[in-house]
């Protein structure tokens, strides 16, 4: 239905992408503040009133440098008005806007592509502005101080404070660009959902429910890690918030799409309830209680080319309960509202004519549901599907087949994780009983495949669709073997308080094998080798019984990820807390080391060239200066020659700053690998070791102590801690 | 200036056929008039409106076959009886809903139309017309090619009606009892033909009151009947027919109208040209298409149609009619694909037409009272869409509990389908349209076939890997938009590889069962029949090469040769006299060459401008002669020119193509340009153009190296062909042909040499 806006204002500047948010900066308030271009902000006060010249509705705020990220927040709880943050490509500013002043600045290398502000976990009582940045996200007090730091597996894209658990204390949901929505409790990742795609909006809605928009253009909601719904758009969203439009005490979920649509859809069955349209792509949606008018918060709506729109709770038929009494609705909206209603029973009264259209032809059919006389199937026709292994082929296949004479003519498989397109569609021109679809997903996660099957007698045209749900378990793409040509050099070892034969089980349902036949608690030992079929690196996995202390597992792989991924998955399989273990990666330790050494010789480099840069921004002074003056005793000739030098000057510079770009690049590509293999290594852990971990990590670095920083990464934050006592 | 309606949802039926939507006459001291539907369960219902509320009348159990056709008798006793066709049966029904007449035609195929006048039936069905009076057999007709539409009229002496038949090859025809009279070409496949009594009446009337009859033709038209047409290629024109001969009048074709008024080129679903809503007294024009467009053109003080209203309804429009339903008002009314019916009324606002104002500003009290009605509408509706759901919910139950898994007992339902070449991009165009939501489209093809986005439709197109081995080659599922009913799909396919195109369309509503639906792709696809024949000017301006054929075969096999090759040849064409021909022009949509095509028995020559085309047909010529045993000598006449001129129609589409590239880096630095100075004032018109065409750039950027791929396929289908008529074989010379032209030195002249000269 359409929505009915409250109020619209047209603004003459653009409002870019996501960097758009609205403060009191001076208490009372709301200022509409955006990114505009041109490296400016603009803050849009809708309550000046004062109609002197020098305090215009609209103030410019000059940053010079490209805006990556707009927030606004209570961050001093001390004084009573929000502060004003803005991130770029390398620091982070809070400003006081009523003042004027800087509150801090912090340079950040790595960039700013997220940012929130407010209370995060339970130890911090004060708000934060977190910033989310390469595999990172570290948060500021008011004074600038770095008071909380952890690790994603890539850039962050999105994030979001809010109460999931319903302890009183905010998490973080943090969305990023290797596919994962994590929420973090204080520094320790709580939860963890893998996605199709970059994760590039979040929103919560209600305890452990949120809305996640991806960057392939869909949008769904989850309930702690199940999906809900979801769905997909050709379009980019550009803008992804929760607001309860309908008043109905659940907020909706609200989509700004790069074609200019605006959706609302109910949070539980992702169905659009509201709609309007702009000329240019949405930027923003943000909330705020704009005109207070005592009517509540608005969902405010902004849109690139400056054109801002407030949408109230809206009444029965589109927005009529916000319209005052000489106000009628618009003749268009009356009726998009009523064709679409109708739609709606026409759907429905569709559905309803199907059923009765189909008792009446299983009536006609008779007993049997005879195939041949009425063209269709037996009634009691069934699909079932299995997975087997082609190693050939090195992939896996599903196996479709029939409960009786009919035959698969087709069949559509969904699924976002495994396909390029999230679907893949088969045609079977001879079509048999039995079909069998290769199937090859790319990363080690479970998927769910949802499969159209077409079925029909061998004749007939047309066809029923039958819905076969498949799970695709998470390391489906490992082959056994008898024995592993060579064992792998790099390994973890963990102990875990688990029987044996529970081990074994684990290993049999995780990797599909029949090992836990022969183990019994008096076994002493149980394990398994393997190959990915994928990139056929071998991987073993072993344990041996350490009677009452329980078991020690080994996994042998030169993948660290890999590693990573098989250890998480025995920790939730067999319900562990905290896991500790010893790593051996000779591989990774070395990149790391080398990573560390390029990083050292970036900073260095940088360092000089800065002074380099400085030396001739004097030397330009110098030249003008001379060049002007020359100009003035009209001595053409020198003038000219302070002009060429100037202009070679410029060029040289240039290329200066070209080294630099590349520089700060390479800086930035070095640091990734650092934090991604802190991130690895966190994943060979689980509980209290992993977030320990983390924090001693991040200690090592700040102190550039690399001697630690391999000790930790081998043996855990404890263990490294008191080998380092020892020395 | 342009006109506004406001729009009613009447009803809802289950899907309808075409022509099954009709007004009762407006009786006595009654101010509006009532409705009768007919659709695809077989059910046929009247209904009125009082006071806003929908009325039913009567309503008839379901029957096996859909209602196809549904009228009412034209004899004056019988103008409030019903007439209906469901498969090959005819039925009477009166206006209480007594069915009162039955009959059992012997006819074969599904009756297609009716028309029914005191005790004689006209019936047209697929291929044929048949006449009954008093249930006897009168008179039979066989068309040659299908059968689209049919309208009743005195055409030829006033007290005998004769039919006016819409055929598909491109034709409307008049009968006279079982014999054509004449037949009037029409630019395209004729899908529509429709009788405007009102205008016979009016201008009747016009011409008595002025005896002196200024001119002769016009006091002809004033005795003629008019009648509207409708193309498969959206074409509407008008026709005064009488007994001596057929006058045109004005023709709409919105492929010719210059851009920016263009409107829908869709194909004419339905015409009615029996109503006055602009109100200047003078009937209006309305037409509905099969993409759901709806627009009325009124016509001016020169009698030439101008277009006063557009607006898609995403259903395609299968009847129109005008009456006083909902209010005392003249509106439009409309009958859909899916069942829905929906009155369009002049809206009451301030705008004018021609200065003549339509209406007065409501009053406020108009306002709320409008409102309010809205508002208990809306009420009503969500209380009825809450019941449905219970409804259904129970009825899945009550089904599930008697077939497991809701295995699917009853057919899959109709859905309506159109594949057809679009001219303007050589591609074709797929659309299906399903009676419900559906949830996915997916494509097999037999030839490789490249599946490009359509804009505007949101549907998410995901291509699998096609399975070589076991025929395949394309796979391709489109993802719906939840609640769709439509699916639009383009494709661009290739000469000279004949197959089938499978679309299986997946619903989204229980229980599910899928249709499938094929097409094929004839081996000359990219060639289009073309309206005119080509003019023998036209043809000297460009180089030649004719095939002759010549061999003991008959007319027959050779025009069924022909019909496997190429579109749009009647199915069945008399054979011609000794010493005639039949003669048929083609005009390539990719390319503009020009084919055209000669049959007689025992020979037949091919004319065309590419010698691609040409190659083709003998090869499947000889194939086909070779399979029947037949003789068959080919011989050749080659135009030296043809390289050239290949080249010159070729080289515009390669250079587009390759400019694709820089013009996508320039517009990005444009945009930057355009982003510091924050104007863009200062560019020139063409940059200025490129920045608007942007997304255009960008999306067809993606598609450009597969164009590139494609035309450098046509490129190497002329070369080998015109080299091996000239018994020279060049094919190891592809690859290099293949990296000349997409070298960075490529020019025209290059072109033009390496085709010329066989040599790279």
């Amino acid at each position: 239905m359409p929505l009915v806006p409250s109020f619209r204002i047209k603004l003459d500047d653009q409002i870019l992408q996501g960097l758009a948010t609205v403060g009191k900066f001076d208490g009372k308030n709301p200022c509409l503040t955006c990114a505009t271009s041109g490296g400016k902000i603009f803050v849009y006060d809708p309550y000046s009133r004062r109609d002197e010249q020098d305090t215009p509705k609209v103030r410019y705020l000059n940053i010079n440098k490209n805006i990556t990220a707009v927030a606004s927040g209570r961050l001093d709880p001390n004084i009573g008005r929000d502060i004003l943050l803005v991130g770029t490509n390398t620091d982070v500013m809070a400003y006081d806007v009523e003042e004027n002043r800087d509150v801090f600045f912090k340079e950040v290398p790595d960039g700013v592509n997220a940012m929130v502000c407010g209370r995060v976990g339970t130890h911090n009582q004060q708000p934060l502005a977190v910033v989310g940045g390469s595999c990172n996200i570290t948060g500021y007090d008011a004074d600038g101080e770095e008071r909380f730091w952890t690790v994603t597996g890539d850039n962050v894209r999105a994030m979001a404070l809010a109460d999931v658990t319903g302890d009183g204390s905010n998490e973080l949901l943090v969305g990023s660009d290797d596919y994962e929505i994590r929420v973090f409790a204080n520094d320790d990742a709580i939860s963890e959902v893998t996605e199709a795609e970059k994760v590039v909006g979040l929103a919560h809605l209600s305890g452990s429910r949120f809305g996640y928009a991806l960057e392939n253009g869909t949008v769904g909601v989850y309930e702690g890690r199940k999906r809900k719904w979801r769905i997909k758009s050709k379009n980019r969203v550009t803008a992804f918030s929760a607001f309860d439009l309908t008043g109905d005490g659940r907020k909706e979920i609200c989509v700004g799409w790069s074609n200019g649509k605006l959706e609302v859809r109910n949070q539980e069955t992702g169905e659009v309830v509201y709609k309007d349209s702009f000329k240019s792509p949405i930027s923003a949606l943000l909330r705020a209680d704009y005109r207070q008018d005592g009517g509540g918060d608005d969902m405010i709506c902004c849109s690139l080319d400056g054109e801002v729109r407030g949408y109230k709770t809206q009444g029965a038929l589109g927005g009529v309960g916000s319209l005052k009494d000489d106000e009628f609705m618009d003749e268009n909206v009356k009726e998009e509202t009523l064709v679409e209603l109708n739609q709606k029973r026409q759907d429905l009264l569709a559905e309803l004519k199907g059923y009765e259209r189909n008792t009446r032809a299983l009536y006609n059919a008779g007993v049997g549901g005879e195939t041949e006389t009425t063209g269709t199937i037996p009634k009691d026709t069934k699909v079932n599907s299995s997975l087997e292994m082609n190693p050939e082929e090195g992939c896996g296949e599903v196996v479709l087949s029939t409960n009786n004479d009919t035959v698969i003519k087709a069949a559509i498989l969904f699924s976002e994780e495994i396909f390029d397109e999230e679907a893949r569609f088969v045609y079977f021109p001879n079509p048999q009983r039995v079909a069998k679809v290769a199937i090859k997903p790319k990363k080690d996660s479970a998927a769910d495949v949802a499969i159209k099957v077409l079925v029909s007698s061998r004749t007939s045209s047309t066809y029923h669709v039958f819905e076969v749900d498949f799970r695709l378990p998470r390391f489906c793409m490992y082959l056994p073997l008898k024995a592993l040509p060579q064992v792998p050099a790099s390994s973890v070892q963990v102990r875990i308080a688990e029987r044996l034969v529970k081990i074994a089980k684990w290993i049999d349902d995780a990797f599909m094998l029949q090992t836990s036949r022969e183990v019994d608690d008096y076994s002493e030992e149980c394990g398994c080798h393997m190959v990915c079929l994928r990139d056929s690196k071998p991987l073993s996995i072993r344990a041996v019984n350490a009677g009452d202390d329980g078991c020690d597992v080994v996994v042998h792989c030169d993948d660290m990820d890999t590693c990573g991924e098989v250890i998480q998955d025995m920790t939730k399989a067999l319900g562990l807390g905290d896991v500790e273990c010893t790593a051996d990666f000779p591989y990774d330790m070395e990149r790391l080391r080398e990573t560390l050494t390029r990083v050292d010789e970036y900073n260095a480099l940088r360092s000089r060239l800065v002074t380099d840069v400085a030396d001739a921004s004097n030397t330009i002074k110098h030249l003008i200066i001379r060049a002007e003056d020359s100009r003035i005793l009209k001595d053409w000739k020198t003038m000219t020659r302070m002009y060429g030098e100037l202009r070679d000057l410029n060029r040289e510079l240039i290329r200066e700053h070209q080294k630099r770009v590349e520089n700060h690049e390479a800086l930035l590509a070095a640091l990734r690998e650092v934090n991604q293999t802190i991130q690895k290594a966190a994943k060979l852990r689980a509980g209290g070791p992993k977030t320990k971990m983390v924090a001693a990590c991040r200690q090592a670095i700040k102190v550039n102590n690399v001697h630690a920083l391999f000790k930790i990464i081998q043996l855990g934050a404890d263990l490294a801690e008191q080998t380092a006592g020892f020395e | 200036m342009s006109l506004s309606f406001s729009r009613t949802d009447i009803t809802q039926t289950s899907q309808a056929e075409r022509g099954t939507m009709i007004v009762f006459p407006l009786t006595k001291g009654k101010r509006q008039q009532k409705l009768a539907l007919g659709d695809g369960d077989g059910v046929i219902q009247t209904i009125g409106m009082k006071n806003d509320e929908r009325v039913s009348v009567f309503k008839t159990n379901p029957g096996p076959t859909p209602v196809s056709s549904l009228v009412l008798g034209q004899a004056r006793t019988q103008t409030d009886k019903l007439f209906a066709s469901c498969g090959n049966v005819i039925k009477g029904v009166n206006k209480k809903g007594k069915e009162f007449f039955k009959f059992t035609t012997n006819l074969t195929e599904p009756i297609r139309k009716l028309h029914v006048d005191n005790v004689t039936i006209w019936a047209a069905g697929e291929y044929v017309v048949n006449q009954y009076i008093n249930c006897e057999d009168a008179y039979y007709y066989a068309a040659n090619d299908k059968i689209n539409d049919m309208a009743v009229a005195s055409v030829i002496i006033p007290d005998e009606k004769n039919p006016i038949l819409a055929c598909a090859d491109r034709f409307v025809r008049v009968l006279q009892g079982g014999e054509l009279y004449y037949e009037v070409a029409t630019p395209g496949a004729c899908t529509v033909v429709e009788h405007c009594a009102a205008n016979d009446a009016r201008r009747a009337k016009e011409a008595e009151a002025n005896p002196e009859g200024r001119d002769r033709d016009v006091d002809k038209r004033a005795k003629a009947r008019e009648v509207l047409y409708g193309t498969g290629t959206g074409v509407v024109g008008q026709l005064f027919l009488d007994g001596e001969k057929a006058r045109r009048g004005w023709v709409i074709d919105p492929s010719s109208s210059p851009t920016g008024s263009s409107g829908s080129r869709a194909g004419v679903s339905a015409l009615h040209g029996d109503c006055d809503l602009t109100g200047d007294g003078v009937n209006d024009v309305v037409v509905g298409r099969d993409d759901g467009s709806l627009e009325v053109y009124t016509l001016d003080e020169n009698g030439q149609p101008r277009r006063v209203f557009e607006k898609n309804l995403g259903e395609s429009i299968q009847t129109l009619a005008s009456g006083r339903v909902t209010t005392g008002f003249h509106e439009i009314l409309v009958h859909t694909f899916s069942g829905k019916v929906i009155a369009f009324r002049p809206g009451a606002d301030d705008r004018t037409i021609d200065g003549f104002a339509m209406g007065e500003q409501p009053t406020e009290h108009q306002m709320k009272m409008a409102d309010d009605l809205a508002n208990r509408r809306a009420d009503q509706l969500r209380a009825e869409i809450e019941s449905l759901k219970t409804d259904v919910k129970q009825a899945r139950a009550l089904y599930g509990n008697k077939a497991e898994n809701l295995v699917a007992a009853g057919g899959a339902q109709r859905v309506l389908d159109k594949f057809q070449l679009d001219p303007h991009t050589a591609c074709y165009r797929l659309t299906l349209e399903a009676p419900y939501p559906m949830f996915c489209v997916s494509v097999a093809s037999t030839v490789p076939l490249d599946l490009l986005d359509v804009e505007n439709d949101e549907a998410m197109c995901a291509r699998s890997e096609p399975d070589v081995t076991s025929g395949t080659a394309a796979l391709a599922t489109y993802r719906m938009q939840e609640g769709k009913s439509r699916a639009e799909i383009r494709l661009r396919v290739i000469e000279g590889r004949a197959g089938t195109v499978r679309a299986f369309i997946v619903p989204s509503t229980q229980p599910k069962t899928c249709a499938e639906k094929t097409y094929e792709i004839k081996s000359l696809c990219l060639h289009r029949r073309s309206v005119n024949r080509h003019s023998d000017e036209v043809l000297a301006a460009r180089p030649m090469n004719a095939m002759r054929i010549s061999g003991n075969f008959a007319f027959d096999d050779v025009h069924a040769w022909i019909g496997r090759c190429l579109d749009e040849i009647p199915n069945r064409v008399d054979a011609p006299p000794p010493g005639g021909e039949i003669v048929y022009d083609f005009e390539s949509a990719l390319m503009g060459t020009l084919l055209r095509v000669s049959a007689q028995e025992g020979d037949a020559t091919f004319w065309s401008d590419s010698v691609t085309p040409l190659a083709l047909l003998k090869e499947f010529i000889g194939r086909e002669a070779t399979n029947l045993k037949l003789q068959v000598r080919f011989n050749f006449d080659l135009a030296d020119g043809t390289p050239g001129h290949f080249a010159r129609l070729l080289h515009p589409k390669l250079h587009a193509n390759r400019e694709l590239t820089t013009n996508a880096r320039i517009v990005e630095a444009l945009k930057e340009i355009k982003q510091q100075e924050e104007t863009d004032e200062f560019f020139d018109d063409d940059q200025k153009e490129m920045l608007r065409d942007e997304a255009a750039i960008k999306s067809r950027l993606k598609e450009q190296p597969r164009e590139l791929d494609y035309l450098i396929g046509v490129a190497k289908d002329f070369f080998v062909d015109w080299h091996r008529f000239k018994g020279v074989n060049v094919k190891h010379l592809l690859p290099a042909l293949d990296s000349a032209l997409r070298a960075k030195d490529y020019s025209l002249e290059k072109l033009s040499d390496i085709l010329e000269s066989g040599s790279v």
